[in-house]
C-alpha cells in the first residue's frame, strides 16, 4: 500500500513544507522575523531528491498519478520555479508586510498542485490539481489587500479562471460520456477504437477541453485576463504564475492531447495552429505598445505561449524535446526578468514603467546587466538559451510542414526584439533625473538572479545534454 | 409520453449551461456573475450524472461529488475577493473598476 | 409516463428559475431563486437514481454555498462601511443573549435527561445497506482515494485563501 504512494512523494514533500509554514506562522509573534521561506526551500529540496530517486522508475500511484520521466522533468522545472520564486519573494513580503506564513504556504500548495497536474494521468486529477493551483494563485494575486489594483486583478483572474474551469469540466463530462472513463489511457484506447470519422460528441469534448487549456496558458482569444492579472499581482507572484502555471498547464495539455486525443490530431491540430498563430501575433503586436514593463512582459509571455503551442503542434522527432526545453528556458528567463522587477519595486513606487529604467546602468550596473541577459534571452539572441529553444521549435515546425507557423514565429520574434531592446536602451543610454530611487538588493535575491543568468548561458551554450534529457523524457508518454 | 432519454438530459444541461454563460456575459453585477458560474457548474454536474446513469456506473456521481467540493472552494475564495474589492470600491459593478481595463 | 411528466415539470422549473437568477435585478432575490433552482436539480438527481448526490446537493449547495452568497450579499449591500455598525453595547447584548440561550438549552437537556433516563439510540442509522449511498461510499474510499485527498487539500487552500483575503487584521 505504501509503495503505491511513491509517485506522489514529491508533492507530499512540498505540501508538508506548506503545512510547516502554516504551523510556524501560528507560533510567530507579531513583528517577529522567522525564516519561513527556508521551510519552503527544505520542502523543495526534498521534492528534488524524491524526483531523482523516482527517475526512470516509471511508478504509478493508484493508476491516476504516474511519475514517468515526462512528469518528473516538468516537476524539475517546477522545483526551479518554486525555489527562484521564493528567493524573489523575500523583499516583497517584508516590504508590503504580507502574512509570510500564508504567503509561502499558498505558494507551496500551488507548487504541489502544479506537480500533480504535470504527473496526473486522469482527467479528474488534472481538474482537481488545476483548481488547487488556480485557487492558490488567485489568492496570491490579490494578497496585497490594501491595493485596489491587486483586488481587481485577483477578481478578474478569478472570474475568468472559474468560467474557463466550467468549460474544461464540460469537456471532461463529454469525454466521460464518450468513453465511460476519465483515465487517459482508457480514453485514448477507446477513442482510437471508435470510428475513423470523429463524432460530434468527440469534437465537443476536444473543443471544450481546448478552451479550458487555452484560458490557462493564456492563448488568444482567451488571453484577456493576463495583462491585468500580471500587472496587479506583486512582481514575485507574477513571475511565479507566468512560469509555474504555464509549465503545469502545458504539461497537462501535452499529456491529454498527445496521448488520449492523439487519434483526433487532424481535427485539433488545425484549430490549434490558428490559435498559435494568433497568439504569437497578438502577444507581440500589442506588447510593442505597452509602457509598463509588467504589462509588456505579460504580452511577451502570451507570445511565448504561442511558441510553445507551435512546439506542441509540431511534436515530431525534432519537436518532441523542444516543448520541455522551451518550458525550462522560458521559466528560468522569465522568472529572472520578474525577479529584477521585484527587486526594483521599493514599496512607494513600483518602478515598473519603462521610463523608470532610465539610468539603471549607472546605479545598479549588475542588475542592469542581468536584466539585459534576461531580455535578450526572451528575444532569442544567439548566446542565450532563448535562441536555442526558439531554434528547435521553429525547425520542428518546418520539419512538420507547418511553414506558415514557423514564418510567423520568426517574424514575431524579430518584432519582439524591439520592445525588449527598448528597455535595454533605456537602462544604458539615458540618465536618470532622480538618483537613488531604487532600493538595495537583498543577498538571496541577487544569488537567485545570478543562478538564473548562469543557467541561461549554460542552456544556451551547452544545450545538448538537457535537450537529450528532454527528448528522452517526453518519449515516455508518446 | 416516452420516458426521458439521455438526449433529453443532455439537452437540458446544455440549455442550462448556455443560460449560465449568457449570465456571465450579460450581467453587470459581480455576485450575479458568480451565481451564473454556479449555474454552469450545475449544468455540468447534471451531464455527469446523466452519463453515469446511461453507462450504468457510479463514477459520474463521484465526479460530481468532487465538482461540488471545487464549487465550494471557488465560492469561498471568490466571495472573499468580492469582499476585498468592495472595501476599495463600495460598488459591485465591474464598470466602476478603474485601475485595470475591463 | 409519470417519470416523463416529472422530468418535464422539473426541467421547466430548472430552466425557469435559472433565467430568473440571471435576469432579476435584486441580488438577494437572485440568490433565493438559485436555491430553488438547486432544489429542483436535486429532484432531478433523485429521478436519475442518485439519491446520495441529491442529499449532498441540498446540504452543500442549497444549504452551504448559497447561504455563503447570501451572507456576502447582505454584507456588501450595507449602505455604510461595516465599521460604522460596530456598536460594542449591541455586541455585548447579543453575546449575553447567546450565552443565556446556550445555558438554557444545556439546562433543559440536563433536566430532560434526568427525567427520562436510558432511551437507547437505534443501532444503525436509516441508510439503505446496499444502495446508492453505499456504492458511492465504496468507490470514494477505494478507487477515488487520491482525488479525495486532493479535494481535502483544495479545501485547505481555499480556507487559508479566504481567511487571508477577507480577514480585517492578520
Amino acid at each position: 500500500m505504501i509503495s503505491s504512494l511513491n509517485a506522489i512523494v514529491p508533492m507530499l514533500c512540498v505540501t508538508a513544507a506548506g503545512l510547516a509554514a502554516m504551523v510556524a506562522e501560528s507560533f510567530r509573534d507579531p513583528g517577529e522575523r522567522m525564516p519561513i521561506a527556508g521551510l519552503g526551500i527544505v520542502g523543495l529540496v526534498g521534492a528534488a531528491v524524491a524526483t531523482l530517486l523516482l527517475w526512470n522508475h516509471n511508478v504509478s500511484s493508484f493508476g491516476v498519478v504516474s511519475a514517468d520521466n515526462f512528469g518528473l522533468f516538468v516537476t524539475w522545472i517546477l522545483i526551479i520555479v518554486g525555489a527562484l520564486s521564493i528567493a524573489f519573494s523575500g523583499p516583497t513580503v517584508e516590504r508590503e508586510r504580507l502574512p509570510a506564513g500564508e504567503y509561502y504556504a499558498l505558494m507551496l500548495f500551488a507548487i504541489a498542485g502544479m506537480m500533480l497536474m504535470a504527473t496526473a494521468s486522469d482527467l479528474l486529477i488534472i481538474f482537481l490539481a488545476l483548481e488547487v493551483l488556480s485557487i492558490a494563485v488567485y489568492v496570491l494575486t490579490g494578497i496585497r489587500r490594501d491595493s485596489a489594483q491587486a483586488s481587481e486583478a485577483a477578481f478578474k483572474y478569478f472570474l475568468l479562471g472559474a468560467f474557463s474551469s466550467t468549460f474544461f469540466l464540460y469537456g471532461i463530462a463529454f469525454t466521460y460520456g464518450l468513453t465511460g472513463s476519465t483515465h487517459l489511457d482508457r480514453v485514448g484506447s477507446l477513442i482510437a477504437a471508435q470510428a475513423m470519422a470523429p463524432t460530434p460528441m468527440q469534437l465537443l469534448a476536444v473543443g471544450f477541453l481546448l478552451v479550458g487549456f487555452a484560458f490557462k496558458v493564456s492563448a488568444v482569444p482567451f488571453h484577456m485576463w493576463t495583462p491585468d492579472a500580471y500587472e496587479g499581482a506583486p512582481p514575485a507572484v507574477t513571475g511565479f504564475m507566468s512560469t509555474g502555471v504555464k509549465a503545469a498547464a502545458f504539461a497537462a495539455f501535452a499529456r491529454v492531447f498527445l496521448t488520449a486525443f492523439e487519434p483526433l490530431r487532424g481535427d485539433w491540430g488545425v484549430i490549434l495552429s490558428v490559435v498559435a498563430g494568433a497568439t504569437m501575433i497578438v502577444g507581440t503586436v500589442v506588447g510593442v505598445a505597452q509602457s509598463n514593463v509588467k504589462r509588456m512582459l505579460a504580452y511577451s509571455s502570451i507570445a511565448h505561449g504561442g511558441y510553445l503551442l507551435v512546439a506542441l503542434i509540431a511534436a515530431n522527432d525534432v519537436g518532441k524535446g523542444a516543448v520541455l526545453f522551451y518550458l525550462l528556458t522560458y521559466a528560468v528567463t522569465n522568472l529572472g526578468a520578474f525577479g529584477v522587477i521585484a527587486v526594483l519595486d521599493n514599496g512607494d513606487r513600483a518602478n515598473d514603467r519603462v521610463s523608470d529604467y532610465a539610468g539603471l546602468w549607472n546605479e545598479h550596473p549588475g542588475l542592469a546587466a542581468l536584466m539585459t541577459i534576461f531580455l535578450l534571452s526572451l528575444g532569442g539572441f544567439p548566446p542565450m538559451a532563448g535562441f536555442i529553444a526558439k531554434w528547435y521549435v521553429f525547425s520542428a515546425a518546418v520539419k512538420a510542414g507547418d511553414n506558415a507557423l514557423a514564418i510567423i514565429g520568426v517574424l514575431t520574434s524579430v518584432v519582439s526584439v524591439f520592445f525588449y531592446l527598448r528597455i535595454v536602451v533605456m537602462m544604458y543610454m539615458t540618465s536618470s533625473s532622480q538618483p537613488l530611487r531604487f532600493p538595495a538588493v537583498p543577498k538571496i535575491a541577487s544569488v537567485a538572479l545570478a543562478v538564473s543568468a548562469i543557467l541561461i548561458f549554460y542552456l544556451g551554450i551547452l544545450p545538448t545534454r538537457v535537450l537529450d534529457w528532454a527528448a528522452e523524457s517526453i518519449s515516455t508518454i508518446f | 409520453m416516452p420516458a426521458p432519454s439521455l438526449g433529453d438530459y443532455l439537452a437540458l444541461s446544455a440549455v442550462l449551461f448556455a443560460i449560465g454563460a449568457a449570465g456571465v456575459f450579460v450581467r453587470r453585477n459581480l455576485i450575479t456573475i458568480l451565481l451564473s458560474i454556479e449555474i454552469m457548474l450545475n449544468a455540468v454536474n447534471l451531464t455527469f450524472v446523466a452519463f453515469g446513469r446511461a453507462l450504468g456506473s457510479a463514477d459520474g456521481q463521484i465526479i460530481v461529488f468532487f465538482v461540488m467540493t471545487v464549487a465550494a472552494a471557488e465560492a469561498a475564495v471568490g466571495l472573499a475577493i468580492v469582499i476585498t474589492l468592495f472595501r476599495h470600491r463600495e460598488s459591485l459593478n465591474p464598470d466602476s473598476f478603474t485601475a485595470l481595463k475591463w | 409516463m409519470a417519470q416523463a411528466i416529472a422530468f418535464y415539470f422539473i426541467a421547466a422549473c430548472i430552466l425557469g428559475f435559472a433565467v430568473l437568477v440571471v435576469t432579476t435585478r435584486d441580488t438577494v432575490h437572485s440568490v433565493l431563486f438559485l436555491v430553488l433552482d438547486f432544489l429542483f436539480v436535486a429532484a432531478l438527481y433523485v429521478l436519475l437514481g442518485a439519491q446520495f448526490l441529491a442529499a449532498i446537493q441540498v446540504l452543500v449547495y442549497a444549504g452551504g454555498i448559497v447561504v455563503l452568497y447570501l451572507f456576502v450579499v447582505m454584507l456588501v449591500n450595507l449602505k455604510r462601511p461595516p465599521e460604522a455598525h460596530e456598536d460594542p453595547h449591541r455586541r455585548t447584548k447579543l453575546g449575553f443573549g447567546l450565552a443565556a440561550a446556550v445555558l438554557l438549552e444545556l439546562g433543559a437537556i440536563a433536566v430532560y435527561g434526568s427525567v427520562n433516563p436510558a432511551a437507547p439510540m437505534p443501532a444503525t442509522p436509516a441508510i439503505p445497506v446496499s444502495g446508492n449511498t453505499e456504492q458511492v461510499g465504496w468507490l470514494l474510499y477505494t478507487s477515488y482515494l487520491i482525488p479525495f485527498e486532493i479535494a481535502s487539500m483544495l479545501l485547505l487552500v481555499a480556507m487559508i485563501g479566504a481567511i487571508v483575503l477577507a480577514k480585517r487584521e492578520l
